[in-house]
This record gives structure tokens, C-alpha cells and sequence, in this order.
């Protein structure tokens, strides 16, 4: 039986977003810290390469097709 | 009863879901649920890791043996018709 059969949280929801950010720096970096969210089942996580969906195809390679077509950019 | 690929690819499965919880954990140490979902595989990966270890001999040589030591025998991970392929969703468990 699967103790934690969470009802899949919707994408959205998924990345903390961030209210303001105060005195902010050049040249730094910021980055939302991750909350852990759904996760994709075992299976599908291995064939993607991830098990997090909220960072899954960040680069669009779904939309785009397996291959590594940089042509239509 | 699962065949020697479905099983081993089972295990992979879980061993990779496994190790990008350690990465989430490694900087989220006190997430429970991370924890719990990590204790639920490992502990799925290590039931399997047995059951495939009782049929078909060791997948890491870091194990008690029995005689004959059988490490040595093949198959090896790098011989194309030890490994499997991803077709199919029989290996897709919830955890």
C-alpha cells in the first residue's frame, strides 16, 4: 500500500514564489529555493531523468521533439 | 515471480529515485516527507536487491556468499544482453 498517496499538487503550486526581494545585487544570482512537490512515478522519473516535475523539460525539449534541433531558435 | 530483467530493471528504477532524494535531501535535510519517500524506496530497492541476489547471484560482491563465490560469473553490466530496455510500464510503481 502506498502510506503517502498524496493527491498530486497542481505545477503551479509547486515553485515558491517569491514575495519582494530586498536590497537586490548586481551580477548575484537568485534562485527560488525548491519545496519538495509531486514526484513523477519511479519508471517515468528514470526515462526523464528527473523525478522532480518542476524540473523536468525547463529547457522545453518535450515541446521540441527528442532531437537536437537548434535551427528553429 | 519476477524474470531476472524485470527485476533488475526495478531496481534501477528505485536506485535512481532513490539517489535524486539523497540530492534533494543533501540540501533539505529536515524535510520529512523527503525522508519518508526516501526510506519507502530504499527499503523496496533493498527487498528486491535481496530477491534478486537469492536467484541470481550478486549485484555488488560486498555480500555474504555462499559457495561457489559467484561474482565472477556472467553476465556483466556491460554486456549488451544484460541490460534492459524501458519499454513498457510494468516497472512504474507507486511509492
Amino acid at each position: 500500500m502506498n502510506e503517502d498517496m498524496t493527491v498530486a499538487k497542481p505545477l503551479a503550486t509547486c515553485i515558491p514564489q517569491e514575495q519582494s526581494l530586498h536590497n537586490v545585487q548586481l551580477a548575484h544570482a537568485y534562485v527560488p529555493f525548491q519545496k519538495l512537490c509531486n514526484t513523477f512515478r519511479p519508471l517515468d522519473g528514470f526515462r526523464k531523468g528527473t523525478i522532480f516535475p518542476e524540473l523536468y523539460d525547463v529547457y522545453g525539449w518535450e515541446r521540441k521533439g527528442r532531437e537536437d534541433d537548434c535551427d528553429d531558435e | 515471480m519476477m524474470n531476472r530483467d524485470e527485476l533488475l530493471k526495478i531496481i534501477s528504477v528505485l536506485d535512481f529515485y532513490a539517489l535524486d532524494l539523497q540530492l534533494y535531501l543533501n540540501t533539505h535535510p529536515t524535510d520529512r516527507d523527503a525522508i519518508q519517500k526516501y526510506n519507502n524506496v530504499v527499503k523496496r530497492a533493498k527487498e528486491l536487491r535481496e530477491e534478486y541476489e537469492r536467484t541470481y547471484g550478486m549485484l555488488t560482491p560486498q555480500n555474504i556468499s555462499d559457495s561457489p563465490w559467484r561474482w565472477i560469473e556472467n553476465p556483466w553490466p556491460w554486456q549488451y544482453k544484460f541490460n534492459f530496455d524501458l519499454e513498457g510500464d510494468e516497472c512504474n510503481v507507486d511509492l
